[in-house]
């Protein structure tokens, strides 16, 4: 039996509806059920979705992610070097080519790559979302040693900023070798 | 005033569920992946299955969806195991699953993989544990997308950070009936926690069955965010307790009436809807956990609650006539009570 809709492909799923007595049938093809609000009614689901998450996040990244904000000192906090770099709305990620008009109507995001080309807009929506901007769970272990490395340069490089505001240039230079030696390694 | 009757807590708390989502660092996010990616990543995890470890020690088979017909897919939805995403069929999608159902690895879902475990009762800590073990012995053979400072990256920036919901699953008809709902998912909002009815929308909560989940992915440690939800269960439970027993002692007999009257046609119809089976589950459920209907398993009656549901009657009894399904309903019934 050929699927009633298309009249192409063969019927595989069946369904027979009665609604006040009257009867519908209907002989749909996998692809022409699963288009059909029919059988969706029939089978209403039931799965922790993210419950619209992602079209609220959406408007969240067109709410708070305008120029408007970005003297705020709540966005400069969370992004200390973006506010000079401003993605313009019809920025496109290299590799996977979505917009920021297409992130932001659909609430998703293209690929890995979106989140470095979009940083600087996602910070605010971000942080009103979630109530905080950075990762403090687990971690990949393949990632581990190159952040906790990263993480050693960045207090090693206030630590010799500090000695040299003091003048302790002796204990300026052992740093400065440590951090060498530590970027070598990445 | 009589004593309060002692209800179990997992005689409310139905089921535990901790999901971990992940992309693969090569390839764009599932909205972006053309056929042939979709297949790549199918076949990356399709070999990778044998390699996926969880200290239970479940065997794990894969499936590739498009071998399964629609109602086999409804049903697994049914169980709470597949999405409703999981049905449309324009890109390549897989499932991995333990032998106990359990254990279930989604396939370009929404993310490239969505790790989840399951538990009856109140025992996330045990879920995370799992899904946390089957994460790291994938994580051991692919690269991940992981940023220092965003954490595990997804396809939604509301999952990032940890990529971890947890969920509950409860039983409220106390709550629900007292219209209590609307003012609980107002209060939880303001702590980061999602909830809501599974059956039905609006102010319509077939069957009373609700979901509390975490919204919060960044910025917080996934322990911390199981130990909220571990507590706002309890609490939950607990209030919907004092509330049964608030309205039992109200009009003991108007209570004890509707349950075995609910129980009557439950037993005894010729043919009956999914959403009228769920209504009256609820109340032989709440009737059993009280001791006033007292040949009744409770776990028979969630088991129940799976097999009544359209598509698991159609894929076990390979009935797709509605009317049909209705009658096989009230004899999966009988045979089971």
């Amino acid at each position: 039996m050929k699927c009633q809709k298309c009249n192409q492909r063969e019927a595989t799923t069946h369904l027979t509806k009665v609604i006040n007595g009257n009867k519908t049938e209907y002989h749909l093809c996998n692809e022409c059920a699963n288009s059909s609000d029919e059988f969706k009614t029939e089978f209403n689901s039931v799965f922790d979705t993210d419950f619209g998450f992602n079209s609220f996040f959406g408007s969240m990244l067109k709410d708070f992610s305008m120029p408007s904000l970005f003297g705020s000192s709540m966005y400069n906090s969370l992004n200390p070097q973006s506010s000079r770099v401003v993605p313009a709305l019809n920025s496109k990620c290299d590799v996977c080519g979505t917009t920021f008009e297409e992130f932001s109507r659909d609430g998703q995001i293209g690929c890995p790559n979106c989140y470095n080309v979009f940083k600087s807009r996602l910070g605010a929506p971000l942080q009103k979302f979630h109530g905080g901007s950075e990762h403090i769970g687990k971690m990949p272990n393949s990632n581990k040693s190159e952040i906790s490395i990263n993480k050693r340069i960045k207090q090693l490089e206030t630590e010799l900023n500090q000695d040299v505001i003091n003048q302790n240039f002796e204990h300026a230079a052992v740093l400065r070798d440590e951090i060498k030696k530590l970027k070598e390694q990445l | 005033m009589s004593e309060n009757i002692n209800i179990n807590n997992n005689d409310i708390i139905l089921t535990s569920r901790v999901r971990l989502a992940r992309n693969l660092s090569d390839y764009p996010f599932v909205t972006k992946l053309n056929n042939e990616q979709s297949k790549e990543i199918l076949d990356i995890f399709r070999n990778l299955t044998g390699d996926i470890k969880t200290s239970d020690n479940s065997k794990m088979s894969f499936i590739d969806l498009s071998s399964m017909k629609q109602y086999e897919k409804a049903a697994l939805i049914e169980q709470h195991i597949l999405s409703p995403e999981m049905m449309n069929e324009n890109i390549s999608r897989g499932l991995i699953l333990s032998q106990d159902q359990k254990t279930s690895i989604l396939i370009n879902e929404e993310d490239h993989l969505r790790i989840q475990h399951m538990e009856n009762g109140l025992n996330l800590y045990k879920c995370f544990e799992i899904a946390n073990e089957a994460d790291d012995s994938i994580e051991s053979k692919v690269k991940y997308a992981f940023d220092e400072t965003l954490g595990y990256l997804t396809c939604c920036p509301t999952n990032v950070g940890t990529g971890m919901r947890a969920s509950v699953m409860l039983h409220l008809p106390a709550l629900s009936q007292t219209n209590q709902i609307e003012n609980l998912i107002h209060s939880l909002s303001t702590l980061g926690i999602v909830f809501r009815g599974i059956y039905g929308e609006g102010s319509d909560f077939k069957g009373h069955i609700f979901q509390i989940s975490n919204q919060i992915t960044l910025g917080v440690e996934e322990k911390a965010t199981i130990e909220l939800i571990n507590t706002i269960a309890l609490d939950i439970a607990k209030r919907e307790k004092e509330c049964r027993n608030k309205l039992y002692k109200a009009n003991k007999f108007e209570f004890e009436d509707r349950i075995m009257r609910s129980l009557g046609i439950f037993k005894n119809a010729v043919k009956m809807t999914s959403a009228e089976a769920l209504k009256l589950i609820s109340d032989i459920r709440l009737g059993a956990s009280m001791g006033i209907i007292k040949d009744i398993e409770i776990s028979k009656l969630n088991k129940l609650m799976q097999d009544i549901m359209p598509a698991s009657i159609t894929k076990n009894y390979n009935i797709t006539d509605s009317l049909e399904r209705d009658i096989k309903r009230c004899e999966i019934i009988k045979n089971i009570i």
